[in-house]
């Protein structure tokens, strides 16, 4: 049933994010839907299931992407294992924590991107354009992060998808 | 041991899967430019679930709309009608200088103009990076398009194709930092490049320091590399800047097309 929930999760972001009325093309006021699902299972699932939903999901949106295949996949491992990892002595259910694991994985996503862009001499953008995106992302993801936690907490519930191992110190 | 082994498994499971994703951003990069099947097989299998969400909310409202536009189709009608005549003048004007241009050209013995052949096709989906300007339109291989073709709007240049499923293509448009046209300044042919800058402007790069070049003047396609057919409309300068040093000139291109509204694109296969 794990594999249901997340096909559906990743389904809903892939398609909010190439809708062409919920979301405008290039940068500007969007959300990396994929991100935050990212995020969800990696706050709320134990083991090493957050890396692998990290790695498909990055790989996934490579795919419908017009970037090369690999970026994302990388940069959305990297965020998952980055925040599983930090988050496991943490109250996860609190909002603030949410927040500050969004704004943390908005900045690794960005940086092993950048990593990734740098090291196979992609073109990147100018500074200008990386700090306007990243503050935008950032504000939209805060705002969207819990709804998409408590959606996805609700889907699991619905689908009876009980979780196998929580992060030490937190509870359901 | 075993709590060992448990604490490094996701250590060791993501430093493979980041080198998985390492080789495939190699293979694309450096082995293969082509679309991979794993790519077709995405876009074949989202993008017809997109295309049929864009057709149920289009047809909610083209519904509501066509209900307003009743309210307004009289006066609609008439000024349409004026539109039209005009337009049929300069039509005939157009069709005239087009005859003149065939015969001149026949007199200077040059070879007749190929004209591209163009599929339309619409645009159902968006790039899913914010980093990336691109949008997927509901054509592909089966339409008989192909990587590197040009794609225009009724306004001007949009782009052109880089990913073909079989039913689908990813377009990226020619704001998108990726993207490149050689170009010419209508007005005085200064030859330049025209470079995506993102958020909705181009660049034109290496326009000699001697070129005279306005703001308001009008870029079009050179013809040059093979994906883009000579003369489109590609902008119009929208900011010039001489520095007192350097061998250029760094202008800012604002894109004819409207790139943020696209909704249909013509597809020009050579």
């Amino acid at each position: 049933m794990f594999a249901v929930l997340y096909t559906i999760a990743l389904f809903i972001a892939l398609l909010g994010q190439t809708n062409i009325l919920l979301s405008t093309v290039g940068a500007g006021l969007r959300v990396d839907f994929a991100l935050l699902i990212v995020v969800y299972f990696s706050l709320f699932w134990g083991s090493s299931r957050p890396v692998i939903v990290g790695f498909l999901t990055g790989l996934f949106q490579d795919a419908l992407s017009s970037e090369v295949l690999g970026l994302n996949a990388l940069s959305k491992t990297l965020t998952a294992f980055t925040v599983h990892t930090l988050c496991r002595n943490v109250q996860i259910h609190s909002v603030v924590a949410q927040w500050l694991f969004t704004g943390l994985a908005i900045v690794v996503d960005m940086l092993g991107r950048l990593i990734v862009m740098i090291i196979f001499q992609l073109n990147t953008f100018e500074p200008r354009i990386i700090v306007s995106t990243l503050v935008q992302q950032t504000l939209i993801s805060l705002c969207l992060v819990p709804l998409v936690c408590r959606g996805l907490q609700a889907l699991a519930k619905g689908l009876r998808v009980r979780q196998e191992k929580l992060p030490e110190g937190t509870t359901v | 041991m075993r709590i060992l082994s448990e604490r490094w498994k996701p250590i060791a499971l993501s430093l493979c899967l980041i080198l998985l994703a390492l080789v495939c951003t190699t293979l694309q990069t450096r082995l293969t430019s082509s679309t991979l099947f794993f790519e077709k097989l995405v876009l074949s299998a989202v993008m017809p679930l997109q295309e049929t969400i864009d057709n149920l909310v289009q047809g909610v409202r083209s519904f509501w709309q066509g209900y307003i536009d009743l309210l307004h189709i009289r006066g609609e009608n008439l000024r349409l009608r004026q539109e039209a005549d005009a337009l049929q003048g300069k039509l005939h004007r157009y069709e005239e200088a087009l005859l003149q241009q065939q015969r001149l050209r026949e007199l200077l013995d040059l070879r007749a103009q190929v004209l591209p052949y163009p599929v339309v096709a619409e645009v159902v989906g968006i790039d899913p990076s914010q980093w990336a300007e691109a949008v997927i339109v509901n054509k592909g291989s089966f339409h008989n398009l192909r990587k590197d073709i040009a794609v225009v709007t009724h306004q001007g240049l949009a782009g052109r194709t880089v990913e073909v499923a079989p039913h689908y293509a990813t377009v990226l448009l020619i704001t998108d930092r990726r993207s490149a046209v050689d170009a010419l300044v209508q007005r005085t042919r200064a030859r330049g490049i025209v470079v995506g800058k993102s958020r909705r402007l181009c660049e034109l790069r290496y326009v000699d320091f001697h070129e005279d070049i306005r703001v308001g003047d009008t870029i079009i396609s050179s013809g040059l590399g093979e994906v883009y057919p000579k003369g489109l409309l590609i902008g119009t300068v929208v900011s010039v800047h001489q520095k007192s040093y350097g061998l250029f000139h760094e202008v800012e291109v604002q894109p004819a097309a409207d790139l943020a509204k696209l909704e249909e694109v013509l597809v020009l296969i050579p």
